[in-house]
């Protein structure tokens, strides 16, 4: 997808969108922040809201060509980006365990949780929450991506979508990350191995942490644990997208509330 | 002549494997050799026989024994597309042209490209949808007014919700009859054979009457209507009684999407998903529905003499003065519209103390009770001793504005921005955010605004982590200073304690006498 490609269209059941101002100036940067540093892609990710409406977060995440190794940009007039912080994964641990909001100042410091010494500033925490997400969050369709005889995992061009009676079952669908521990030779009748690599969203915990809402048109699939992350697949055709609009906490509750 | 005869015969021969017999067939064959006059017949000659062959292959029925066709999946979204294609037929113009008799809808397509400013947005089509929808409802449920409220997301779809005035009371609502029931027929007790009973003592302990439900005002002045999708009927959430609205405040669950769902919590909530809906939406609009200042007044004809500061019936200014957008930038000019709901769940305060006779049940009459700001500022409302005096709870009048709202985890409750900052300020709608109820906007735009909500209709937590729920105290052991407790003596005990009092029998009278002290047991 490059970065013209604006998919908030098809989350309009969650009541997400985006003005008119901020397309034109989203799909304008991100045009020029894919071709500065000879990103394959720069995707809008999402937005990060913060104790100040003005001072909202727009995040968008480049890619090189490896979907495991992304570069995170932020800014807070959707048209000059910044390079977020690295952080490390101790830092992105902290992150997902602070309740505080976001203030909206990038180098407004957070005490560290639980009681550990130190700080954490927000650009970093930023960092951290999106990596977070992408990791416990971020889902695609099973069959978008497929590893190839080199062990590599690919963009699979020839994904013809969700089947009609699979795309509002949970098993469908598989995050995007690394560690995978893919039992899905056991479960599935139609098992690939090319494609079962992946682990399903099936059996994350809480159960019923993944809230299915189908519309005429896509799928809409909502992330309890990270409230505000939302993945739509068409059943019309191949396409899928994912969103984050929300607060940037994780929602640590959610098995009492379900 | 014989030889022909035979030969054409022999040619008629069915096949057994496919039933044709190669008299059709190369007739066939050459008849559409003929029609199409391919270049060099001979060279594709068999490929004309093949396809010809192929295009023999007619199925009757899926049933036949070679047959199977590829069943065409119905689309899984052909039951809501059905439900839309009733709410496009269902609403009806009036035939005089006058649609004002109707009920009174905001034009709901223009508010939500005012909404699209402020980042909430559910696509053009799915709001025309919505716009029909209400309609629709007004007409057959011939309402007063509605407005869309929002959207509240639950973990099967999702629940759109309009406010609505002027909805005709509900009849035989089962809540109510069984109310009226028990105000007329105190329930008695079925006759039992046992003889007079003294009474138990009185023991002076204070007895809550259940609080009154505030009807067609307060809480209760405006009825929500909901579906679950766009094209479902719509459904009316019941009234509220003050202990849903003190319990839903006490518990943090998500939606289901089914209204009857019983809620699993503690402290046990009473009511259903309807009654938990209903309350987080009474919260949601007392904490965040606004409006521009000035553009409401206190409606001088209902004033109470007595009690000026309750006064919740507003009126539109009739001498409003446009804002330009730039001053709605600016909190003051932002006003609550909805009285504020107090800690006991109704907007207006009732003693829960049930008076027992003159001198016991004075509360003190404090003109400043405490203050609440806010839904759970932790003002105990009931002191303690042993006649319980209750302070009245109070909360900001109607009509004060959004910076008195209490700050929020360290920052304001509420934050605003021009949504455009490219175009001139009267170009750019103003966005109202609240940090406290997150999904709850406002947008201004040269004299229109408008509130939503879309979101799970949960308070946020502010950085606190979630709120235990207090636990009731451990009892304690009974503690009466007429009893006296004792160690029982052990067998041993008694035994030296019979023997030294025997001695002192033998020695004082040599008589023999049955021992005073009986043996305990």
């Amino acid at each position: 997808m490059n970065g013209s490609n604006l998919h908030v269209d098809t989350f309009g059941s969650k009541g997400i969108g985006l003005s008119t101002e901020e397309r034109a100036c989203l799909a304008t940067s991100l045009v020029g922040l894919t071709s500065s540093q000879a990103f394959s892609s720069a995707d809008f990710w999402g937005k990060i809201a913060t104790a100040d409406v003005s001072k909202d977060y727009y995040v968008a995440v480049a890619y090189h060509g490896d979907p495991f190794a992304p570069t995170i940009f932020m800014c807070q007039d959707a048209l000059n980006w910044v390079q977020a912080p690295n952080v490390t994964d101790d830092e992105m641990h902290a992150a997902a365990d602070l309740r505080a909001a976001f203030m909206g100042d990038p180098a407004f410091e957070f005490p560290l949780p639980n009681g550990a010494a130190g700080t954490l500033p927000e650009a970093k925490r930023l960092t951290a929450v999106v990596q977070c997400i992408l990791r416990d969050a971020h889902i695609v369709p099973r069959g978008a991506y497929f590893r190839d005889s080199l062990g590599k995992l690919q963009r699979n061009a020839t994904f013809a979508g969700l089947r009609p009676h699979d795309v509002t079952r949970l098993a469908s669908y598989v995050h995007l990350r690394p560690a995978a521990t893919s039992d899905a030779q056991l479960a599935r009748p139609d098992f690939e191995d090319a494609v079962d690599v992946l682990d399903t969203v099936e059996h994350d915990q809480p159960k019923g942490c993944w809230v299915v809402e189908k519309s005429v048109m896509n799928v809409v699939l909502s992330s309890l644990i990270w409230p505000g992350y939302h993945h739509a697949t068409s059943v019309a055709d191949a396409s899928f997208a994912s969103i984050y609009v929300g607060q940037g906490k994780k929602n640590l509750d959610a098995g009492f509330m379900i | 002549m014989e030889d022909v005869n035979q030969a054409k015969q022999y040619l008629q021969q069915h096949s057994d494997r496919t039933g044709i017999n190669l008299y059709d067939h190369l007739t066939e064959l050459l008849a559409q050799v003929l029609e199409k006059r391919p270049r060099n017949p001979a060279d594709v000659f068999e490929n004309i026989s093949s396809q010809v062959k192929r295009d023999r292959f007619n199925l009757e029925s899926i049933q036949s024994p070679l047959g199977y066709k590829k069943k065409p999946e119905p689309n899984p979204s052909l039951g809501q597309v059905n439900k839309l294609m009733t709410v496009f037929q269902s609403v009806k113009r009036s035939e005089d042209g006058n649609d004002d008799a109707a009920g009174q809808v905001p034009d709901i397509l223009e508010l939500s490209g005012l909404f699209e400013w402020a980042g909430v947005s559910f696509g053009k089509e799915e709001t025309f949808l919505l716009a029909l929808s209400i309609h629709q409802l007004v007409q057959e449920t011939g309402l007063q007014s509605a407005r869309f409220w929002g959207k509240l997301s639950a973990r099967q779809g999702a629940y759109y919700v309009v406010e609505a005035e002027g909805a005709p009371p509900v009849e035989d609502d089962p809540e109510k009859v069984a109310a009226d029931k028990a105000a007329v027929e105190p329930a008695k007790p079925p006759p039992m054979d046992v003889p007079e009973f003294e009474g138990f003592p009185d023991i002076k302990r204070p007895v809550d009457m259940p609080l009154p439900k505030e009807e067609g005002t307060g809480v209760n002045k405006y009825t929500y209507f909901v579906c679950t999708s766009i094209g479902e009927a719509w459904t009316r959430l019941p009234d509220l009684l003050p202990e849903h609205v003190t319990a839903a405040r006490a518990i943090r669950k998500y939606l289901t999407g089914n209204l009857s769902t019983p809620i699993v919590s503690y402290p046990l909530y009473p009511g259903t998903e309807a009654h938990y809906l209903r309350s987080q939406i009474a919260r949601i609009t007392a904490a965040t529905v606004v409006c521009p200042l000035g553009y409401y007044t206190f409606d001088p004809e209902s004033a109470d003499e007595e009690h000026p500061e309750t006064n919740t019936a507003i009126i539109v200014n009739t001498e409003y003065e446009v804002l330009p957008n730039d001053a709605l930038l600016s909190l003051e000019n932002w006003v609550h519209q909805i009285p504020h709901v107090l800690p006991q769940g109704r907007t207006t305060w009732v003693n829960p103390v049930k008076p027992r006779g003159e001198g016991e049940d004075e509360d003190a009459d404090r003109e400043d009770g405490e203050g609440e700001d806010d839904d759970d500022a932790s003002g105990d409302a009931t002191g303690g001793a042993s006649e319980r005096e209750v302070e009245p709870e109070t909360g900001p009048a109607l009509l004060t504005s959004i910076t008195e709202d209490a700050e929020f985890a360290g920052h304001p409750a509420w934050s605003v921005r021009a949504c455009s900052r490219l175009q001139p300020s009267k170009f750019s709608p103003v966005h109202l955010r609240s940090n406290r109820w997150p999904g709850a906007h406002a947008v201004y735009y040269n004299g229109k605004f408008a509130c939503v909500y879309v979101g799970d209709g949960l308070k946020d937590l502010g950085g606190e982590p979630t709120p235990m729920p207090a636990l009731p105290p451990l009892q304690v052991e009974f503690k009466d200073e007429a009893l006296v407790e004792l160690v029982d003596p052990s067998v041993k005990d008694e035994k030296a304690f019979e023997e030294m009092l025997k001695e002192k029998e033998d020695d004082a009278q040599p008589d023999e006498e049955d021992g005073e002290e009986e043996p305990a047991d």
